[in-house]
């Protein structure tokens, strides 16, 4: 009876240790029930940005002439930047169709740490068939959905600062310089890669030079945040207008994008703008020599925020078919 | 080479060996024979018996006979019939029995092996009399089997020419048993190798006789030209591969009149392979300069759009004075549209006649001939020709029918900011593909019916400059009006109508003139307020060109100018617009039969 009596009670000690260990996993439980600790939620990545989807049936594969019908499109913001200033556009076959409106607005929410859900909103237009030629039996048709909207990348990291890259100091160091690789930041332009090199100045003081590698990872365009509603529109684009990204922000220790010396830069420009030709280019940033860290300064390992600015231009096309009655 | 008598046990073989000695023992020629082979293609030529008509001359040579060779299929499914028949026509027959001892007397030769193999021949001859149908002398009085007769003289002749030259009398008479059977089965043959074109294969194209005399002929540049043409015209003839004359060939096959003899389907198929290669030849041309503009039938027209002349039919022999009745049908398949008032019904006016040397006898068409076709008709037609007196022979009978259509026609394609399109285009992005555009390089689409239209414009996507966009525009459109169908052909033009895109006009185009508002389709609405380009042919062109015939394929080129760069454009990133013709033509179609007049005596 007495071992029996120890058998109980070990087994509710146990019982009682389990619901204690996993405590703290029971408690990270969201109302939604997923069991991702809050803290880990990461929604800097992936390539995904805005997503235009056609709804079920919408158009429908088959529209007779004289009738009403409507084209459904779902914008997904499936990226962690807001869209502020996103226009999306109908492009249908005049001939064929009357459609009152061909444009409107939209703002989208990005994935936020605190909100990693994606935003959507439904965006509709309605189209009037016209009659078919007297002798055709029907016509192939189809719309294009054209989005085009401000976007940004945001790149979290961390990089070591060698202030003794040639190894002259024996200290040993807390860290070493190496090249970063990233897969995306949560939007279509990815920062892939970072290669930090250390400049030595004058009295052995270091700059370093940061080469951030950008490419397109989308399926759209990229073009300059002033020309969205040219991207969206009949109005000329020029050369300047396409494929430009802006470093809108690089910030490590105490040194900001105003601290670095960063090129391409066009003269007409304020920040740094990069062409993406063949989809992927790089800045190459340097710490200006008015500002370079001191040589006393020991080896040291600090974040890295580098936030780019563009503007984004996606297009969906969906193809159906106009009927005459009785065919 | 030459056999030495034997005794007629060993001589009594095949002479396969004989043969084979023959075929590697180097070249056989005869001399320079053309006058031979002038005899034998005219010959074979009356055998035949040609209507010309069908290339333009007026001239019907009825032929002695229709002749096309034998069925072997007759031989093995009924072998025991067909050795009867044999059997009872040699063994038993004393016309039979007397040749052989003619020849045994007379031409026996200096072995068993000459006489075996010149009754060998005979029996060949025999044998192909018999299965076509002389059965006994008088036979060959008949006009049925007169041209087997000339067959056997021509083969003969042959025989003596020819073979008896190049080698000695045994081979000789041996070649000649394969050349009989060739001539009388081979047509037969292929047709069983080739069913689907068995219309086709007939004399004229397999001219046995006519081969045999050119292989013979002495080698020389002529006769390799001539065998280079003749094997060209094969090669055309089977395997030709323009989408029009196969469709020809096709439509050719469709209209074959299951009661129309091998040689009425024959120069029906010739007419309709004739007609086809000038067109191919004429758009090949019109290509290769530049100025055809290609298109392609609506994929929604399941069904053929137009009027057709189906099924004529009829008794093809008739008596001097009877009355003479040929059937046909007529059916007119168009597009219902009892919304659309501006769609005009069709009007078929229908006619019959007999051609007779230079002169025709116009029959009557009952029930009607004029019809008014809205949607869909079928009516069984009867052309009737009372007391008319013909010599006899054979005469064609044709049924026109001339009819009004419209086909009508669309191009798509696309238009940009062209600082838009440079920029694009410099950085590598493929303009269409990037705004999910998977018909790249649209092709003008046509309605189904006897007239096609092609159209053609800069390839797209055209770029709209916006600094000085009048000026800088540069654009075309170009219109091919060509035959869709193999048969019949386009009397007239009536009117020929473009509507260019909204904010497009034409620069300088002499060919067209503004249409005039009032005459705008209605259907879509009031769009006076729309700036829409719509033209027609120049009145005075069309009487012009109606006057001198049409030439098809005809084709117009334009340049065009840009009035409004808003209109166009609009204000979208890429604009997707329609350039629309539509054409109003009268038609006429034609189906020829042969009837053969006979004597009442």
């Amino acid at each position: 009876m007495t071992n029996n009596k120890t058998k109980g009670f070990m087994f509710i000690i146990t019982i009682v240790l389990s619901l204690y260990l996993s405590g703290c996993s029971l408690a990270n439980f969201s109302a939604s029930g997923k069991e991702t600790p809050i803290t880990n939620v990461n929604v800097y990545q992936g390539t995904e940005g805005l997503e235009i989807e056609f709804l079920t049936n919408s158009p429908p594969e088959k529209v007779y002439e004289g009738e009403n019908f409507v084209v459904s499109t779902l914008l997904n913001n499936k990226g962690a930047y807001p869209i502020t200033s996103g226009k999306v556009v109908l492009t249908h076959e005049p001939d064929y169709f009357d459609v009152p409106t061909t444009s409107s607005t939209f703002n989208l929410l990005g994935k936020t740490m605190y909100d990693p859900s994606e935003h959507n909103i439904q965006k509709s237009f309605n189209l009037n068939t016209k009659k078919l030629e007297p002798k055709s039996t029907g016509h192939d048709s189809i719309v294009l959905v054209t989005a085009c909207y401000d976007y940004g990348t945001k790149l979290n990291t961390e990089v070591c600062i060698d202030t003794d890259p040639q190894n002259i100091k024996a200290i040993e160091k807390s860290c070493n310089t190496e090249d970063l690789s990233f897969s995306g930041q949560g939007a279509p332009i990815a920062i892939t890669k970072i290669e930090t090199k250390m400049i030595i100045g004058e009295g052995g003081k270091v700059r370093p030079n940061f080469w951030i590698y950008v490419q397109n990872h989308g399926d759209g365009q990229v073009i300059s945040k002033s020309s969205i509603d040219k991207a969206c529109g009949s109005a000329s684009i020029d050369k300047n207008e396409l494929n430009g990204v802006v470093l809108k922000d690089l910030k490590f220790s105490q040194y900001t994008l105003a601290d670095m010396d960063c090129r391409p830069k066009p003269e007409t420009s304020l920040n740094p703008v990069l062409k993406l030709t063949d989809n992927e280019q790089y800045f190459i940033c340097t710490l200006r020599d008015d500002v370079s860290i001191p040589a006393d300064t020991s080896t040291f390992k600090t974040g890295l925020y580098i936030e780019l600015e563009y503007g984004y231009t996606l297009t969906k096309s969906k193809e159906f078919t106009i009927k005459k009655y009785n065919t | 080479m030459v056999n030495t008598p034997q005794s007629p046990n060993s001589g009594m073989t095949f002479g396969i060996d004989t043969i084979n000695n023959s075929i590697n023992s180097g070249k056989k020629v005869i001399s320079n024979n053309w006058t031979l082979l002038a005899i034998v293609f005219f010959f074979h030529i009356l055998n035949v018996g040609i209507n010309l008509t069908f290339i333009g001359i007026p001239i019907n040579f009825p032929g002695m006979h229709w002749f096309n060779g034998l069925n072997i299929t007759y031989l093995w499914k009924t072998p025991q019939l067909a050795g009867s028949v044999l059997y009872t026509n040699t063994i038993l027959n004393t016309t039979f029995w007397v040749l052989i001892i003619v020849i045994f007397v007379f031409g026996r030769g200096k072995s068993w092996e000459e006489f075996g193999s010149k009754v060998l021949m005979v029996v060949a001859f025999v044998a192909v009399s018999i299965f076509s149908g002389i059965y006994n002398i008088g036979d060959i009085a008949s006009l049925n089997v007169l041209g087997t007769v000339i067959e056997i003289i021509l083969i003969i002749v042959i025989r003596n020419v020819i073979f008896k030259q190049q080698y000695n009398i045994v081979e000789a008479n041996y070649y000649t048993i394969l050349i009989i059977f060739l001539d009388f089965y081979l047509i037969n043959i292929v047709q069983l190798m080739f069913p689907a074109q068995i219309d086709v294969i007939n004399r004229v194209i397999l001219p046995v006789l006519v081969l045999t005399v050119i292989v013979y002929m002495e080698s020389s540049t002529l006769k390799s030209w001539f065998i280079f043409g003749i094997l060209f015209f094969y090669l055309i003839f089977f395997m030709t591969s323009s989408p029009s004359i196969k469709a020809n060939f096709n439509a050719g096959f469709k209209g074959a009149e299951k009661d129309a003899t091998p040689l009425q389907t024959f120069s029906e198929k010739v007419k309709i392979w004739w007609a086809g290669t000038l067109q191919s030849y004429n758009e090949s041309k019109q290509m290769l300069s530049g100025d055809y503009y290609t298109g392609q039938v609506e994929q929604n027209q399941v069904k053929p759009l137009g009027v057709f002349l189906e099924d004529m039919k009829g008794d093809t022999e008739f008596l001097q004075n009877e009355k003479i009745e040929i059937w046909s049908k007529l059916k007119v398949q168009s597009l219902q549209n009892d919304n659309s008032p501006e769609t005009d019904p069709i009007n078929i006016n229908v006619s019959c006649f007999i051609k007779n040397g230079t002169g025709v006898i116009n029959g009557i068409i009952s029930p009607k001939s004029e019809f008014k076709v809205n949607s869909y008709e079928e009516e069984f037609l009867t052309c009737s020709f009372n007391n008319i007196n013909l010599s006899p022979g054979y005469y064609p009978v044709t049924f026109n029918a001339s009819f009004n259509f419209e086909t009508q026609s669309y191009l798509k394609t696309y238009y940009i900011d062209k600082d838009k399109k440079r920029t694009l285009m410099a950085n590598n992005v493929n303009i269409l593909s990037s705004y999910g555009i998977s018909d790249t390089s649209p092709v003008a689409v046509y309605t189904n019916g006897p007239i096609k239209i092609g159209m053609e414009t800069t390839p797209p996507p055209i770029g709209v400059p916006s600094i000085n966009p009048e000026a800088d525009f540069s654009s075309y459109i170009g219109i091919t009006i060509d035959k869709n169908w193999g048969e019949g052909s386009l009397k007239s033009i009536k009117e020929l109508w473009i509507e260019l895109p909204e904010g497009l006009s034409f620069n300088d185009c002499p060919s067209f003139e503004n249409l005039p508002q009032d005459k705008w389709d209605t259907k879509n609405g009031d769009k006076s307020y729309v700036m829409i380009s719509k033209y027609q042919l120049n009145n005075s062109k069309i009487s012009t060109d109606n006057k001198k015939g049409f030439t098809l394929p005809k084709s117009y080129k334009c340049s065009l100018k840009l009035k409004s760069r808003n209109d166009l454009l609009g204000q979208t990133p890429i604009a997707i617009k329609y350039f629309k013709t539509r054409i109003s033509y009268d038609y006429m179609i034609t189906k020829t039969t042969n009837i053969n007049i006979r004597s009442i005596n």
